[in-house]
């Protein structure tokens, strides 16, 4: 047996976009235990709720991490729906839908991307990211921005697409699946990939439910959950929707989930655009949620559930507002998915996990 | 659809149990939070099953009070445990991976614990517009009942007599104007309540008026600006509009006009009248022109049936 060391990793890695520091106590090569130390961007955005009325908030909650914008201001914006008995009208939950779904395939893209730089193959990680640009032309044509879209409001959204915008996202989402179908061929097929994550940080599938993982996180162990499943609000008019979910629960597993989501959420925006119902994008909410009213709400992000709470006091500002976003409850099965591995694999398994920090600190 | 949520209060000795229990039963941790309230922190513990969550409330927990951790069942709940200790001020005791209060490592104690001046004048100017709110309508409730009592509704139209009931009264005629002269009292009474509610509502408008003025004089002069400017817009908008519908009377008594010539008379009366209540008087000038013609016709027809 040998002697135990403590390595410290992060909070500045290569293979870490944003700060997350663990403490990784060694025997030899392998890795005993893993602590999670958090803390570096801290910007307390929860407690803007007291300065920022209900409609101001809808920025800030949009701010809160720069890939999963779009989700927070849906997130946050049915929750205060839920709060205040607003019926949204069906072209904007259509809407919310499309764009929600333009974030996963963006963010997916982006992940695969630092997936192949940390596993070393640089030409990868350039047309991942290559093909990502593509949906930001998409989001800047319908939205007008690239990262922060502010499109979502309390009600609805605040702008449409026209026949011209629908003709030409169609015919990009066209040529993205073509080119996205070849790419993902060098993430599942090719024998360097294979060699670097198959068999290296599994976690059983009675290990994911009990450590409360959500996301891709949870699929690729085999656990079929998925908010998206349980059908509320847009993804309520969605035909079928089953999860993507793999039984191995190693790193390529987790890799080929993702894969596999960009391809599922092209189609819930075919379908979408196809029967984009005509009709208002938005109903006028006026007042203010009433004192002691409380509402939850679940929305699928590219990185798993995030749970939304409101708390209304009468006033325009809200009591209370919570995001719990998906890094934050996967940072146990992370801790645990760490315990045996060996050093090397370290940066593999942190970042298949794709863990997003500023979600996680708010 | 929203997902389907419940909402249940437990003490906090029961959350461990409850955590213990809910683990057996196979529920999914979702997630716990803190709010700040008056009474203390209420502590929030989320979990799902088949698809509904189950928010469970730890109502007002004070800093003396020692929190158990769940973390031994639910292991990811530590970020939130540490959280609510470092942010809220919560005694949470036993979290499987403890920071010891430095995992934000904030500068002020339990900030979210802090109401902003904002927040706070908001939250008491909501309380008392809601208590006033409820005054008001208490007092037209108290109003209501003793003008009830003082004006009993009439006597409802067709509804039988009985002259039993009406005392003294040993007709059937005698009551019933006795009870058409009630009705036509109370009539009068209504209508000078409503008089005097309309009274009231101008003084309102005009109190309302007077507030507002003051509201703006206290205003920065460019914010003031902006306000005279959206109402000068808003008046503007109702001139318009009101310009709008007289023009569209006109344009109608126009086209009666274009079908029967204006008598001199009363273009004489109403030619410094303004437009809409121009059209006004002269439909009843005609209205009364008709009806006089109509007798005139009606008794040259009996003079002559009388010749006849």
């Amino acid at each position: 047996m040998g002697k135990q060391t403590i390595i410290p990793f992060g909070p500045q890695h290569p293979v870490l976009p944003e700060p997350i520091h663990l403490d990784l106590v060694v025997e030899d090569e392998t890795v005993i235990e893993a602590v999670p130390q958090i803390g570096f961007i801290h910007r307390g955005l929860e407690r803007l709720v007291q300065t920022k009325d209900y409609n101001q908030f809808v920025y800030v909650a949009e701010r809160i991490c720069g890939i999963c914008a779009f989700g927070h201001s849906m997130g946050y914006a049915e929750t205060v729906e839920n709060l205040m008995g607003v019926e949204v009208p069906t072209r904007a939950q259509y809407l919310r839908v499309i764009w929600h779904e333009m974030s996963r395939v963006h963010s997916h893209t982006l992940w695969l991307g630092l997936a192949a730089d940390a596993f070393g193959f640089e030409s990868l990680f350039m047309h991942a990211w290559r093909l990502r640009e593509k949906i930001l032309d998409v989001f800047e044509r319908t939205t007008g921005g690239r990262v922060i879209f502010s499109v979502v409001k309390v009600g609805g959204v605040t702008r449409d697409l026209d026949d011209q915008q629908i003709d030409y996202m169609k015919s990009v989402f066209a040529d993205f699946r073509a080119e996205y179908t070849k790419l993902i061929r060098a993430f599942l097929d090719d024998s360097s990939v294979k060699n670097r994550t198959v068999g290296v940080g599994t976690i059983s599938r009675a290990d994911a439910v009990n450590l409360g993982m959500v996301g891709p996180f949870l699929r690729a162990s085999g656990e079929p959950y998925d908010v998206r499943m349980l059908g509320s609000n847009g993804y309520g008019e969605l035909e079928h929707f089953e999860p993507i979910t793999d039984d191995q629960g190693d790193c390529y597993a987790r890799i080929r989930v993702r894969c596999e989501e960009v391809l599922q959420a092209l189609d819930i925006i075919d379908e979408m655009l196809a029967k984009l119902p005509a009709g208002d994008i938005a109903v006028k909410v006026k007042g203010a949620p009433k004192a002691g009213s409380e509402a939850c709400n679940l929305v699928e992000q590219p990185r798993g559930e995030c749970y939304y709470y409101a708390k209304g006091n009468g006033t325009k500002y809200l009591d209370r507002m919570r995001m719990r976003t998906p890094t934050s409850q996967n940072l146990a099965g992370m801790a645990a998915t760490l315990k045996g591995c060996d050093v090397a694999d370290v940066n593999m398994i942190v970042l298949t996990i794709d863990p997003c920090i500023s979600c996680t600190e708010r | 659809m929203t997902i389907p949520a419940t909402w249940d209060t437990i003490a906090l000795d029961e959350l461990h149990p409850l955590a213990v229990k809910l683990k057996g039963e196979g529920y999914r941790f979702v997630q716990t939070h803190a709010v700040n309230t008056d009474a203390g922190i209420d502590l929030y513990y989320t979990f799902m099953k088949d698809g509904v969550l189950h928010n469970y409330k730890v109502a007002h927990v004070t800093p003396d009070q020692q929190v158990p951790s769940v973390t031994d069942q639910f292991l990811s709940a530590f970020v939130f445990e540490n959280e609510a200790r470092e942010l809220f001020g919560v005694d949470m005791r036993d979290i499987a991976i403890d920071f010891g209060g430095r995992m934000y490592d904030v500068s002020e104690k339990a900030p979210m614990t802090y109401v902003s001046p904002v927040q706070k004048k908001e939250i008491d100017k909501a309380r008392r517009a809601a208590l006033a709110k409820e005054q008001k309508l208490r007092k037209a409730q108290v109003a209501q009942a003793a003008f009830n009592v003082e004006h009993p509704q009439p006597q409802e139209k067709g509804a039988v007599i009985d002259p039993k009931a009406m005392g003294t009264r040993s007709t059937v005629g005698d009551a019933m104007n006795e009870s058409l002269m009630g009705a036509a009292k109370t009539a009068a009474r209504r209508d000078a309540g409503a008089f005097s509610f309309e009274f009231a509502m101008r003084d309102e408008k005009a109190e309302a008026q007077a507030a507002l003025e003051k509201k703006i004089a206290g205003m920065p002069p460019e914010k003031a600006a902006r306000v005279r400017a959206a109402m000068a817009a808003k008046a503007a908008r109702e001139a318009k509009a009101q310009a709008q519908a007289a023009a569209q009377d006109e344009q109608a008594t126009g086209a009666q006009a274009s079908e029967k010539p204006l008598d001199p008379a009363i273009a004489e009366k109403i030619k410094n009248l303004p437009p809409d209540k121009a059209a006004k008087v002269r439909a009843a000038l005609e209205a009364k022109a008709a009806r006089e013609a109509a007798a005139k016709g009606g008794a040259d027809a009996a003079a002559q049936k009388g010749a006849e």
